[in-house]
């Protein structure tokens, strides 16, 4: 390996260094939200067929650490408790969006594809 | 970026026509760990066949993608980083840079998989959501450890599912489960010679399906775009995901079910 290619490389492993970021953990990411991230509401909280489409989606993306129904596993908490059913949809929506401690981004789900998951989540009883 | 803690084995084919000479089919075996959420890395093995004449390894890849922002924002910036250790004979087309051109994979294998190669390479990739869109955007620099320069090149792509919305009675066939879209990639010269002189470029539709909640399968011929590129890539692929990978193997050790 050539010098300039070493020089290169130890730059790039050092601009990393400032780049990749270290998030702690967070009690809880619900609390996140500010501001008009917080006020979103959502537009198919009174749809049920959103509700059942939500819950297909949560088994395919969410259940494998949130549990079955929503009520724990191993990686993650259970979304089942009070907390999330009575936290304001855009807390909601901002931690599925922007992920957070040990929970990637879902901004790549399609926006109407996360709030059918909160209304699946608001609908646990 | 794959999700923490998951495995994504793939296998991913391509079948090349080649003007003045044999057609090929490569394969590439990718194992993908997500080992961080700001942290993808990737395992590839390499081979293909040139028909009449031979089937041959062509080397491996090992490739890291470091999410550089956390959260989701207007653009996710993702800084990618390659090493590949191989040989001439590869034909996996992962990307197009520098001078990359149809007749660079004429020569038979024979004589080109005894040329070894190693390289890094570099990639920026820009990714937005809007709308439902996945648009991604990739600067490459490509650098062959032999005291050649620098090479460029770039891809584009848009996809989007057919609907934005889950359907509510569970069904493989739903169009929220298929994706369409539409990628453009192509080489972009040397540090000695940056420019579209030389270079081929592709336009390829894409089609994708999630078959069952852990698999996909991708289907996208590529076309090319001057007398430069391959006239048709035809790429597919199988992909398959093992959630939580690192912890059953943790558990295993610790003598837990």
């Amino acid at each position: 390996m050539n010098h300039r290619v070493g020089i290169g490389l130890t730059g790039l492993a050092m601009a990393m260094a400032l780049l990749v970021p270290v998030v702690a953990e967070e009690a809880s990411l619900l609390r996140k939200a500010k501001g008009k991230d917080l006020k979103r509401e959502n537009p198919l909280a009174q749809d049920p067929e959103a509700a059942a489409g939500g819950k297909r989606l949560y088994e395919r993306y969410c259940a494998k650490c949130h549990g079955g129904n929503a009520k724990a596993a191993e990686r993650g908490p259970a979304l089942d408790r009070g907390e999330v059913r009575e936290a304001p949809a855009g807390a909601l929506y901002w931690v599925i969006r922007n992920g957070g401690g040990k929970m990637p981004s879902w901004g790549e789900l399609p926006e109407p594809q996360r709030w059918q998951i909160i209304t699946y989540l608001k609908s646990q009883r | 970026m794959e999700e923490p803690d998951n495995l994504e084995i793939s296998y991913r084919n391509t079948v090349g026509t080649q003007r003045g000479g044999n057609g090929f089919s490569s394969s590439l075996l990718e194992f993908e760990y997500g080992a961080r959420r700001w942290w993808t890395t990737s395992l590839y093995l390499a081979g293909q066949t040139t028909f009449n004449e031979s089937t041959v390894f062509t080397g491996f890849r090992w490739e890291n993608r470091f999410r550089a922002l956390p959260g989701e924002h207007w653009i996710n910036p993702v800084i990618y980083v390659e090493y590949m250790q191989g040989n001439e004979a590869d034909k996996s087309f992962r990307e197009i840079a520098g001078n990359d051109m149809e007749s660079d994979t004429g020569e038979p294998a024979k004589i080109t998989h005894g040329e070894k190669e190693k390289e890094l390479e570099l990639k920026l990739i820009l990714s937005s959501n809007v709308k439902g869109w996945n648009i991604s955007e990739n600067f490459i620099a490509e650098k062959n450890l032999a005291n050649e320069p620098w090479g460029f090149g770039y891809a584009w792509g848009a996809s989007r599912p057919l609907s934005l919305q889950a359907a509510a009675k569970d069904c493989r066939l739903c169009a929220e489960n298929f994706q369409t879209g539409v990628e453009m990639f192509g080489g972009l010269g040397t540090r000695a010679s940056f420019g579209l002189k030389n270079t081929s470029h592709y336009l390829a539709p894409v089609v994708a399906w999630q078959a069952t909640d852990h698999m996909w399968m991708k289907f996208s011929p590529a076309f090319g775009l001057n007398g430069n590129s391959h006239r048709a890539l035809f790429r597919m692929s199988v992909t398959y995901e093992i959630d939580g990978i690192g912890s059953k193997i943790g558990n295993l050790f610790r003598g837990k079910n």
